[in-house]
């Protein structure tokens, strides 16, 4: 029998996306879904109590657990969390998954006893987030199963994944317990449970095959600064490298391997630059800014995408005519006086002269497990 | 009162349970990370006043307590 996996979905405010994500999680999750656990945490809005009774009248897997007064996040997702007995996902409810979201994500769990918590790709998660790294798109800007994710190794190591969609082990959650409740209402308490599975020699990563939308902000709206700040400063006070883990993974290579890949599907440039000329950087910027401004998703020094003889511009145009992406390239090499080349292709790489590189193959396995 | 309407009470109640016991597991776990988030409680005294012998109690409590003591932070940190 394959393994199932439960939900945990804490909702509070705005009826209408959290419908959306419950909706979409009973449609697009299959075998994979054992219960979903909608945890209640007394909501204000009107209405919220009845759709929640009316959702676990129609969908035998859906438990609603109800608050009797507002608890914050941490307190009504260590309810879900307590009333699993599985591998369980714990989901915000402004996120709405895809399809294969929950087989892929679990799957890839299950497949690496190593890992402890797993977060999919997302528009607006952080380190998680394509196709900018660290920062957000809108939820329209991207459609997922085009995005052909299959072709990325499917799991990347990181310092601490995103509460957004965390899936986290049974079994780690029985050697490790819940969040922590001095997070108070919430924020970093992911972050705080990331480190200790690690310090217990667990790792924690981003599946990079599955993908959930997530809209941001939600919950907790203005008093996301303060909470943020109060409880980072309890993290950082209990793990003093975790700054510095972050920021070292960053700088990493595999780091930015989905969210390049995302852009070359997007058809936007990312030009890689060997360390030598990591210089021309600002020129190749402004050449781009001159003749097309849209072009350029990034310029970056000394990544995996790095062909050794000079500079490789991996990218994929889909819908436009390979000539004017040929012609673009060659443009770019005259601007910067730079000649080889190694241009991709729907994912791999091809040299345009001298010996084939797989460099600037933005789906290779480099970072992933 | 329809099948309708005694169907979505028993769900309630179902849900209830569920919620009361994950409920107390929860508080469970919260004071189990409570305690392990506690700081080591202070040194044993082992001397009554500055020059005076340890008292006897506390030179027997020290041999027993101390090696426990250090053993368990080991423990501890093992884990």
């Amino acid at each position: 029998m394959k393994p199932v996996c439960d939900v945990v979905v804490p909702v509070y405010r705005d009826l209408a996306l959290t419908r959306a994500c419950l909706e979409s999680v009973l449609e697009l999750s299959g075998e994979s879904l054992g219960r979903l656990y909608v945890v209640d945490d007394a909501s204000p809005e009107p209405g919220m109590a009845s759709a929640l009774s009316a959702l676990r009248l129609e969908d035998p897997r859906v438990r609603v657990l109800t608050n009797p007064r507002n608890q914050g996040f941490v307190a009504s997702a260590n309810l879900g969390l307590a009333a699993s007995q599985a591998d369980v996902v714990v989901l915000n409810s402004d996120a709405r998954v895809t399809p294969g979201w929950l087989e892929e994500l679990h799957g890839a769990l299950v497949g690496e006893p190593r890992y402890a918590a797993l977060s999919p790709l997302s528009n607006n998660a952080t380190m998680c987030s394509v196709p900018d790294f660290g920062a957000a798109v809108p939820v329209e800007a991207l459609d997922a199963p085009a995005l052909g994710l299959a072709a990325l190794p499917r799991t990347t190591e990181l310092p601490t994944a995103h509460g957004f969609c965390l899936l986290l082990r049974r079994t780690a959650l029985r050697e490790l317990g819940l969040f922590d409740p001095a997070y108070g209402r919430g924020y970093n308490e992911e972050n705080d449970w990331c480190q200790r599975a690690r310090a217990a020699g667990y790792l924690v990563g981003r599946a990079n095959r599955a993908f959930v939308y997530h809209h941001g902000e939600v919950s907790f709206q203005g008093a996301r600064a303060r909470l943020d700040v109060l409880n980072a400063r309890r993290l950082i006070a209990r793990y003093p490298r975790y700054l510095q883990d972050n920021r070292a993974f960053e700088q990493s290579a595999e780091a930015r391997v989905a969210a390049r890949f995302v852009r070359a599907r997007l058809g936007r440039l990312s030009v890689n630059l060997a360390p030598g000329l990591a210089a021309l950087a600002p020129l190749v910027e402004s050449w781009f800014q001159l003749v097309a401004p849209d072009e350029l998703a990034d310029v970056w020094a000394g990544g995996p995408a790095l062909d050794p003889r000079g500079i490789s511009v991996p990218f994929e145009r889909r819908g436009t005519p390979a000539r004017d992406a040929q012609a673009l390239q060659a443009a770019v090499l005259a601007a910067v006086g730079v000649v080889p080349v190694s241009r991709t292709s729907r994912g791999r790489a091809s040299a345009a002269r001298g010996s084939p590189s797989r460099a600037g193959r933005p789906g290779g396995r480099r970072g992933g497990r | 009162m329809d099948e309708r309407a005694r169907l979505a009470d028993a769900l309630r109640e179902r849900d209830e349970a569920i919620a009361e016991a994950a409920r107390l597991r929860a508080e469970l776990d919260g004071l189990r990370l409570r305690r392990a988030d506690e700081s080591d409680p202070p040194e044993y005294p082992s001397s009554a006043a500055p020059g005076e012998p340890p008292p006897l109690r506390y030179v027997l409590v020290d041999a027993v307590y101390g090696p426990l003591k250090r053993g368990l932070a080991r423990l501890r940190r093992l884990r």
